[in-house]
């Protein structure tokens, strides 16, 4: 996936576009809508960026649904589309976030079940030298963290699959990693949790990838 | 290492450029087409394998096949590309005669594995 991240700039650009030209149609023509976003769809689902994929679809079979009232689909069709703008919004953010120092190769897994946030958080630590892994599924982030054996582990506290606490003790059972509870509660909630599940640290998704990346550094001895 | 040949057909500029550069990063020789006309500039049978989107603004590319595999007699390997559910993609793929079909939203890693597999 990472050797795809040079066309996120274009896909940015011609999301945004497709975005506005669908939102220009909505009360005239859903079929554009349709058309648009089947694409954006397909576009987004090939460059990895899952949860823009999905709205994408969710608004092209919104708006071809012929049995719903026309009203209804261009309501429901606008919304989608302004939530899909920051998606696409938050995936530019990424893109323009400059590169930092390198952790020499220090390896990190991202657990994360909205692949568009891990995707974000692995962007942000492979800009800062990590080698990451993503895992969407407690299932999948314990067999990731068997292969991968990293020296950090990210989690998402509210995993919708599994407890926090089973999951740090599944890791446990098969890793050293320090582990960071990540969500998106403030600082001082999340550190709760953490100290609950004895984690090595934890982080707001409110305070940026930048913070969060900050805070990686910190714990694993780079900073 | 004109049998690792594959045509791409999609409308999406970018899905081409990110389709060809994935394929091109694994070594196939990768031809584009975005259009019909472009389409008609390609000698379709010397290509291993030929990747069709299905929803294009001229035709849909299940109808291509259809075109491709009667009028043209095309006997390459064709295989439909597209971000539709994978149950309508394999239903539209069987009633054109496709070979096989790829859902997009399994990503370009699936795509990538599953061209080495019928592209050897």
């Amino acid at each position: 996936m990472s050797e795809l991240r040079h066309f996120r700039p274009r896909f940015v650009e011609l999301a945004s576009d497709r975005i506005r030209r669908s939102l220009a149609a909505v009360t005239s023509d859903l079929s554009l809508v349709t058309r648009e976003m089947h694409t954006l769809g397909g576009e987004a689902a090939m460059l990895g960026l899952a949860e823009i994929a999905i709205h994408a679809q969710q608004a092209s079979r919104t708006a071809s649904d012929a049995a719903a009232p026309a009203i209804e689909r261009q309501l429901a069709c606008a919304r989608m589309l302004r939530s899909l703008m920051k998606l696409v919004s938050s995936v530019e953010q990424t893109v323009r976030r400059p590169p930092s120092r390198s952790v020499g190769g220090t390896r990190a897994v991202v657990i994360d079940d909205s692949e568009l946030v891990a995707c974000e958080l692995a962007d942000g630590l492979r800009d800062a030298g990590f080698v990451v892994s993503i895992a969407i599924t407690a299932e999948r982030a314990v067999e990731v963290v068997r292969e991968q054996q990293p020296q950090v582990v990210l989690i998402d506290a509210n995993l919708p699959d599994v407890e926090l606490s089973t999951l740090c003790e599944r890791i446990r059972e098969h890793s050293k990693a320090q582990l960071i509870v990540v969500s998106g509660v403030p600082e001082a909630e999340v550190a709760a949790v953490a100290r609950r599940v004895s984690a090595a640290g934890s982080a707001s998704k409110l305070s940026g990838i930048t913070a969060i990346v900050e805070r990686v550094r910190q714990l694993v001895g780079v900073a | 290492m004109t049998s690792r040949r594959v045509l791409v057909v999609d409308d999406s500029d970018l899905m081409l450029d990110v389709v060809r550069s994935a394929l091109e990063q694994d070594g196939f020789s990768v031809t584009t087409a975005r259009s019909m006309s472009e389409l008609e500039s390609c000698d379709v049978r010397s290509y291993e394998l030929v990747l069709v989107d299905v929803q294009m603004p001229e035709l849909f590319g299940d109808d291509l096949v259809a075109m491709l595999r009667q009028a043209r007699c095309v006997d390459s390997r064709i295989v439909l590309l597209s971000n539709l559910p994978s149950d309508e993609l394999a239903h539209r793929a069987e009633a054109a005669g496709a070979d096989g079909f790829v859902c997009k939203r399994e990503g370009m890693d699936a795509l990538v594995k599953y061209v080495r597999g019928v592209v050897r």
